[in-house]
């Protein structure tokens, strides 16, 4: 009998304690900057952290996670404190630093990060700017947050123009048969499909990517397929990053030595005609993936798209919006 | 069979009827052999890459340029490879299992593939080429294999303790190769995924060439020694009672065993499942008689990997479902069937 009372306790108890906890998660956090003063930031994506640079907010920024303090190679990054990793913060930083919003992936932390920076009173908005479709969407929401729609405006129609340039000029030709390409990614034979970032950077650009029909965005290809396919053009992305670090191009060519010097691929087309091309990631997906968009379409179009410049229009970009620093812009190279 | 018998001419028949027992299992072996032939015959002629008739002229040399190419460099190698891997896996599972008395050993639970692991995860967060990466998984799968050997040699040390040092290196080393996953970059993430799943898409006939000499010469040697694994079986007394040095010949068989498994994985990435149960299924169809086993076990899991890979490659064509799920869908129902059918506990 007496157990019975103490197990009806301990139930009770557990409900209490449920309901306590559900109704403070019900709370949302604030959507907007206390009156008075300027947004504070935390951004968990080196994405989001440049394109708030460009839009000329970043004193706002007030916690980076330490992925994007190390990717972007701007000095002043270095006095913003760290709050943790991409897919992990630290909470009890985050809380400290008193931000009213914070910026993640979408996949990852998951929803917990919604539950617990709710209970801190901290907002949290989803930016992946992985893709160019959603590129603009989503600096267009940024430049709302951070009240800098002039700025969010500007910098889309930067991108957008030199897109819509490209598409002109491919339709303008009325170029009937596409280039095929293979994109391989991080891993031997993982191609990019639809989904992913550069399936549509290739899309773009004009291409017909060999992966387009798999409908998964990273299969794993057979060796033998990508023999029969015959791809004119081969791209591969590494993720070494051309503007910042140094001496990338001897990495590059070991790269490319060691894609040519697979079983059968110097019987391919590609590799025949030395259309084989290494893709650094900060013109990969990302905020300047028109720049790598521009690269694909002049290695697929050489002839009739050789005269883009997609070196010069980084170099503009980050003249225009990512201010003075001379350094990033001397050491900017892009691999060939 | 060096027993008495009361009637002396008992022990004719009971020679009789050993031989004719050994001539079946033999011959179960000679079938496990042909259907290996014909696996691998069909390994080779199917592929997203060339159709059948026209793989079959590739094999004889004739056909065009493309097709000669994809059949002799790209498909021969991975056949190839995967009938060694599997072959190099099981025999190291048999052999431990016999050394350890234990039917849960396998090069993997003595922590070889975690320290494989942990070597070829090293060496692709320093950024080293792919040559770099099989040398550090090999060097660190042996090294652990050593190290759980030289605690098994300490006094008192059992078998027992043997498979506890090698489970505990197998937590410790997979900690730290998830740290290490934890840490990295994403493009150091897909690396170290890719590698643990397992492929043979990398096989080369420079691959073969080193991986040959590191599976085939140690796996002549354990079936030369397949006797003493007999003994070591039955007990450590028995051995020594025959004039066998129990633990010189543990320490042997289970070094030759790490030496093949480590060349294996090495080069392939850690493929599970084969070195625990390919030598439980040649125990159900062969018999626990380590001559037949030993080879019976490495004709499984050749048998094992062949069909995983070219379901792998064929089933989703021409995407390739990782090697490491595809043995593990195949062996364990194959496994399980076995096991009922037998109702038998192994």
């Amino acid at each position: 009998m007496k157990l019975g009372r103490y197990a009806l306790l301990v139930v009770l108890l557990a409900i209490a304690g449920l309901l306590v906890t559900l109704g403070r998660n019900g709370r949302s956090g604030v959507l907007h900057a206390r009156s008075g003063r300027a947004l504070r930031l935390v951004v968990l994506t080196h994405g989001a952290a440049e394109v708030v640079r460009a839009l000329g907010a970043m004193e706002q920024v007030v916690g980076l996670s330490d992925d994007a303090a190390q990717a972007l190679c701007f000095p002043e990054l270095s006095r913003i404190p760290v709050v943790g990793r991409w897919n992990a913060p630290d909470y009890e930083k985050i809380s400290m630093l008193k931000p009213d919003r914070l910026i993640a992936f979408r996949s990852a932390p998951g929803p917990e990060l919604e539950r617990t920076l709710g209970r801190l009173g901290v907002g949290v908005t989803r930016i992946d700017l992985f893709r160019v479709s959603t590129m603009t969407d989503e600096i267009r929401a940024l430049g709302r947050l951070l009240e800098r729609d002039a700025e969010a405006a500007r910098l889309v129609s930067f991108w957008t123009r030199r897109i819509e340039h490209v598409q002109a000029r491919l339709a303008r030709a009325r170029v009937t048969a596409r280039p095929r390409i293979l994109v391989e990614g991080y891993a031997p034979y993982r191609s990019a499909g639809p989904g992913s970032g550069v399936h549509e950077m290739v899309d773009l650009a004009g291409g017909q990517n060999l992966a387009a029909t798999l409908r998964t965005p990273y299969p794993e290809l057979d060796p033998e397929w990508v023999l029969k396919m015959a791809p004119e053009v081969i791209v591969k992305t590494v993720a070494v990053r051309a503007d910042c670090a140094r001496g990338t191009d001897a990495a590059l060519q070991r790269v490319r030595a060691e894609l040519v010097a697979r079983p059968g691929w110097s019987s391919l087309p590609a590799v025949r005609t030395g259309r084989v091309h290494v893709l650094t990631a900060d013109i990969g997906p990302g905020p300047r993936a028109v720049v790598g968009a521009l690269h694909l379409a002049r290695w697929l179009y050489p002839e009739l798209l050789g005269d883009l410049a997609p070196g010069a229009v980084c170099r503009d970009y980050l003249q225009r919006f990512q201010g003075r620093h001379r350094g990033a812009i001397a050491s900017l190279r892009s691999a060939e | 069979m060096t027993a008495l018998l009361p009637d002396r001419t008992g022990l004719p028949l009971v020679l009789e009827e050993y031989r004719r027992h050994l001539r079946l299992r033999g011959a179960r072996l000679l079938v496990l052999a042909a259907l290996l032939g014909l696996l691998t015959l069909v390994a080779l002629s199917l592929g997203s890459g060339v159709p059948l008739v026209a793989s079959w002229m590739a094999l004889l040399g004739r056909g065009a340029e493309s097709e000669l190419l994809v059949v002799w460099q790209i498909r021969l190698p991975r056949v190839l490879m995967g009938l060694l891997v599997g072959a190099a896996l099981a025999m190291g599972g048999t052999v431990c299992q016999a050394t350890l008395r234990n039917p849960l050993a396998s090069p993997f639970t003595l922590g070889l593939a975690s320290g494989a692991a942990l070597g070829a995860v090293l060496a692709i967060v320093a950024g080293g080429p792919p040559a770099a990466v099989a040398g550090a998984g090999f060097v660190c799968a042996l090294l652990t294999t050593a190290a759980v050997v030289g605690v098994s040699r300490l006094p008192g040390a059992t078998s027992e303790t043997l498979i506890l040092a090698g489970v505990a290196l197998m937590f410790f080393f997979s900690a730290i190769t998830s740290l290490l996953q934890y840490l990295g970059t994403m493009e150091q993430v897909h690396a170290i995924v890719f590698w643990m799943f397992g492929s043979l898409s990398r096989a080369t006939w420079g691959e073969l060439l080193c991986v040959c000499p590191l599976t085939v010469l140690p796996g002549v040697a354990l079936l030369t020694r397949a006797w003493d694994l007999n003994l070591l079986a039955a007990g450590d007394e028995v051995a020594r009672s025959v004039g066998v040095d129990a633990d010189r010949a543990r320490a042997l068989g289970l070094g030759l065993a790490s030496l093949m498994c480590a060349g294996a994985i090495a080069f392939t990435g850690v493929i599970g499942f084969v070195g625990l149960v390919a030598p439980h299924i040649g125990r159900m169809t062969l018999g626990n008689d380590h001559r037949l086993l030993v080879p019976g076990s490495a004709l499984l899991g050749s048998v094992l990997v062949l069909a995983a890979d070219t379901a792998g490659r064929t089933l989703w064509a021409p995407r390739i479902i990782p090697i490491g799920i595809m043995t593990s869908f195949i062996g364990v129902p194959f496994f399980v069937y076995l096991l009922v059918s037998r109702r038998r506990s192994v």
